[in-house]
């Protein structure tokens, strides 16, 4: 990626990670509260109008406020990514773990049915499942989790395997602890740590996959108010009204770059800088001082 | 060294180091001033902590990424200053006088490429010779390191080597630019005795056929004993105490390398006293505080040890070349020492 | 060294083969070995690098399983001991190399020494908080290290923590790894004396795996010399340091210098040739034929037994 130098640099400041996921977390949440319309609500009056007073960001064809449709396509997208995220959470944790842990000629197996499907794109895969069961929302959320759970398996398949073997396991068993014990107390916030931080970061990629399942009609259904189906509604009066596609995919991308900012995020956490050269000369300072204070204290004495 | 009247190879000055990263600040290295003369081994003695690699390896640029680097106070070699070079001009002064030799060598060397072309690389980048060269020296320094077979352990990758076959690789690489002295970082901490003992022997065997000194940076009590002909220790960044090996080892004064030489059981001889250690452990560095950094763990620690730095002074009626940071320790004299 | 009534851990012809790269060659870690060990004593098993002496520590705590031959504690085979771990746990327990390692680095120290005290479920919360603190007390902890995770200790509180950890259960045998390696030099000092203090207070039995001779004769009562996965040398630590008879223990006496520089000055070294053989492979006859200097042909072809001296130990050497 030519632009992850520049993403790494913002990336380095927690605020500047934080604040766009946050905001899309809480404007999700608030988002029956804070719409000014019924997002669902058509107005033959108001059709394919610019943005007004009324009508912060316009409406569309069937004169439906986009500030509220914004709002709660965002509430969409989080609830449909949060419900795939924890299932293919639970699902690649348990059978990453299981593989790990147990070995042999089972882990062999499960790692080759998740080799398969990492081998894959994702969306081809969800594509898969969704030509089988059919479309439709929830098909979509099946479909989804299909095709993400096997990334955290792996995740998960390799800190158990790492772990397992490492002293402190070794220890837990001559003190005559059992698999539950060792699993639960020892593995598993291992997996977890690592896993968890892994997702929220994926959680970008998950919101552009819904949004495009929806925009190909396989996901979220029309009177939905979803940013994938706005864009596909939009595009049939891009020349007159470019904003009804502008808009939705301005959220979308914003998004998305966020959670891949907070990746980053957590990338750059694992690899230890130098520091900045402006916080090192505050440290510099700050040792001087110290300097400053022990001499003088030693003068005294 | 008022005893010597040649210059030093290498020499730092009040050398402060401080390691800076997102959550501590340490004093590494809290005002050293040492001298390597030619064909000297020197050891740094020291237990983890004390800042014996980093006052070493620091003004050669060599500490570990990822850790931002204050150094302050007066590094040369040669003549030439240390501090304040860019990375180009480091890397030429160092191939030009340092060897190296790191604890581990497996991670020293490349693991994707044998280890004689990775010798001839470093003698080609080093001696500015053409490719042909640069193999016969491989090949010559392998034979001087005692590698048997060399034309055969020329085609070797690392893996395929024992522990005490890479080290000799390990020295060898060192050797390959002609340096004047050689640092090496607890050179045998990582190998089994009987090998430890040939690698010693080698070490030693170069130091006093090509006059080469060495920089020998150990915990080991032991080997100092066989190899250095001079000593420092350092305690919390501080050298404690510093002089021939002879007179460190057999007459110490401060309190600290008593305690340290009381911890070595020796299994030769009488079996005496059970050794005791020393109480606590060592001082966080990271804090900046007056006295003397040992004064915590000392026996013999008065109040004025935590009010003032004790400065290394010399025992001018004994030997002027051993020092001693501790006040209360000289004034009482070195006969109390417990010359075992 | 001989079996008697108060034989506590006994070793019978025990082998460990590891598969290598070679199906047809195994790594023979441990390659015939049998001990027994007297209640009470304090052995030491030292040898370099691959002589099998780790893995024959984890045979005796079931952490690796044996080839042939028998591991007995109390005339017990361990294999059925070990179907029921918790039994063994009550009377082994294993101090590792590394404390770091063995500490899990998100356990405060207080959850790491209640563990094993969780795993068998002993006595409700405020028992088990005395207990800790007897523990800590035991092993020399401040209390105020208790709520500290492991990277913020120093090595040698680590290494007592894990000590405590240990003997949480009141195991009477203790069997250590290389417990001095990880450490400095003056911390050293602290843990063996700790490890002598602890074995005559609490009446414990330890096997000590180590390399490092002269902690072997301030602290140990027996020892057994090992090399390629054999035992080449055993006998009380007086006698084994006075009078070394296996050409083996006598190099690897020699080898160790002294930090005092007088003996070093004056020091025999018998600098052995080459390095120890692969353990694939071991040499024919006496393992230790192509290295020793004292070698005579009937070492190549027939392998030495280790057998009884007549003043004291035993010795598999066909020249003692």
């Amino acid at each position: 990626m030519p632009d992850s130098l520049k993403l790494s640099s913002i990336a380095k400041w927690p605020w500047a990670v934080l604040t766009p996921v946050l905001l899309f977390v809480a404007v999700s949440i608030l988002a029956p509260w804070i719409t000014p319309y019924d997002p669902a609500a058509q107005d033959y009056s108001a059709v394919l109008q610019g943005f007004s007073q009324e009508h912060w960001l316009g409406t569309d064809y069937l004169g439906r406020d986009m500030f509220s449709r914004i709002i709660a396509g965002a509430r969409v997208s989080l609830v449909a990514m949060s419900i795939v995220l924890a299932a293919a959470l639970i699902i690649g944790v348990m059978v990453g773990s299981f593989a790990g842990y147990v070995g042999g000629r089972t882990e062999l197996v499960l790692i080759s049915l998740i080799d398969i499907i990492l081998s894959l794109p994702s969306l081809v895969v969800a594509l898969a499942f969704i030509g089988i069961i059919g479309p439709g929302y929830w098909s979509m959320i099946a479909a989804l989790t299909m095709a993400w759970w096997a990334n955290y398996a792996r995740m998960s398949r390799a800190v158990v395997t790492s772990e397992l073997h490492q002293p402190y396991i070794e220890a837990a068993r001559v003190m005559g602890a059992g698999h539950l014990h060792i699993f639960c107390r020892h593995i598993l916030p291992h997996v977890l740590a690592l896993v968890v931080v892994y997702a929220s970061a994926d959680a970008g990629a998950l919101v552009l996959a819904i949004a495009t399942l929806s925009f190909l009609g396989l996901g979220v259904e029309p009177p939905t108010p979803e940013w994938g189906q706005m864009l596909v509604d939009g595009m049939n009066y891009l020349e007159q009204y470019p904003h009804l596609v502008i808009l939705p995919g301005l959220a979308l991308t914003l998004v998305v770059s966020s959670f891949n900012l907070l990746g980053e995020h957590f990338a750059l956490k694992k690899v230890p800088k130098g520091l900045s050269k402006r916080r090192l000369g505050i440290l510099k300072k700050r040792r001087a001082r110290e300097e400053m204070n022990m001499l003088e204290q030693e003068a005294k004495a | 060294m008022s005893d010597s009247t040649e210059e030093p190879l290498f020499s730092v000055r009040d050398l402060v180091i401080d390691l800076y990263t997102e959550q501590v600040s340490v004093r590494a290295v809290d005002g050293v001033s040492l001298d390597v003369y030619p064909g000297e081994v020197l050891a740094v003695v020291g237990e983890s902590g004390s800042g014996k690699t980093v006052m070493t390896l620091g003004p050669l640029g060599l500490l570990p990424e990822g850790v931002s680097v204050d150094i302050r106070g007066y590094a040369e070699c040669s003549g030439q200053s240390l501090l304040a070079r860019s990375g180009k001009e480091l890397a030429r002064l160092r191939g030009e006088n340092f060897g190296i030799i790191f604890q581990d060598p497996i991670s020293a060397l490349n693991p994707m490429k044998k280890v004689g072309p990775q010798l001839a690389s470093q003698a080609m980048r080093l001696r500015a010779v053409s490719k042909a060269q640069a193999r016969v020296i491989a090949l010559e320094l392998l034979q001087r390191t005692g590698i048997p077979d060399p034309e055969g352990r020329y085609n070797c990758y690392p893996h395929e080597m024992s522990g005490g076959m890479l080290q000799r690789v390990m020295i060898a690489l060192a050797l390959a630019g002609n340096p004047k002295i050689l640092i090496a970082d607890e050179p045998t901490t990582a190998l089994d005795a009987t090998v430890q003992a040939q690698i010693l022997e080698l070490l030693q065997d170069i130091q006093r056929k090509e006059n080469i000194a060495i920089v020998l940076i150990t915990h080991d009590i032991s080997v100092v004993a066989q190899m250095a002909d001079r000593v420092a220790v350092l305690y919390a960044g501080r050298v404690a105490e510093y002089g021939t090996m002879e007179d460190v080892l057999t007459r110490p004064i401060h309190p600290y390398t008593k305690g340290l030489l009381s911890s070595v059981p020796d299994f030769r001889g009488q079996r005496t006293e059970p050794v005791t250690g020393i109480p606590g452990s060592p001082p966080d560095q990271s804090s900046l505080l007056p006295g003397c950094r040992f004064a915590e763990r000392c026996p013999a620690a008065q109040h004025q040890c935590r009010e003032k730095r004790p400065a290394l002074v010399e025992m001018a009626d004994v030997n002027k070349a051993h020092r001693v940071a501790c006040p209360i320790a000289v004034s009482e004299g070195w006969g109390q020492s417990n010359d075992s | 060294m001989t079996a008697n009534t108060n034989t506590l851990l006994e070793v019978r012809d025990l082998t460990v083969y590891f598969q290598g790269q070679n199906k047809h060659q195994p790594v023979r870690a441990v390659d015939g070995i049998s001990f027994a060990i007297p209640e009470g004593a304090f052995h030491a098993l030292v040898g370099e690098s691959g002589c099998g002496k780790t893995t024959l520590a984890r045979t005796l705590v079931g952490l690796q399983q044996a080839t042939s031959g028998e591991v007995l504690i109390r005339n017990q085979n361990i294999n059925s001991l070990l179907k029921n771990r918790k039994l063994l746990a009550k009377d082994v327990q294993f101090v590792f190399q590394n404390p770091l390692g063995a500490l899990s680095r998100r356990q405060t120290v207080y959850q790491s020494l209640e563990e094993p005290l969780l795993i068998h479920n002993v006595g409700n919360a405020d028992r088990r908080r005395q207990r800790i603190h007897e523990l800590a007390e035991l092993v020399g902890l401040p209390l105020s290290s208790l709520d500290r995770l492991p990277r913020s200790l120093s090595g040698g509180q680590r290494q007592r923590v894990a000590i405590a950890r240990a003997l949480a259960l009141e195991p009477s045998i203790l069997i250590c790894d290389e417990p001095l390696s990880a450490l400095d030099v003056s911390i050293q000092a602290q843990i063996v004396s700790l490890f002598s203090q602890l074995q005559q207070k609490l009446g414990l039995t330890i096997i000590m795996i180590t390399h490092d001779l002269a902690v072997v004769r301030e602290v140990c009562t027996s020892v057994s010399v090992m090399y390629l996965g054999k035992v080449m040398e055993a006998n009380n630590t007086e006698p084994l340091f006075a009078q070394p008879a296996h050409p083996y223990t006598q190099a690897l006496l020699s080898s160790v210098p002294s930090p005092d520089p007088n003996t070093e000055s004056t020091r025999q070294r018998i600098v052995l040739r080459g390095e120890p053989p692969s353990p694939m492979a071991p040499p024919s006859g006496c393992r230790f034929h192509t290295r020793c200097p004292k070698a005579v042909p009937e070492c190549s072809a027939k392998e030495p037994v280790l057998k009884p001296q007549a003043n004291s130990g035993l010795i598999a050497c066909h020249l003692v």
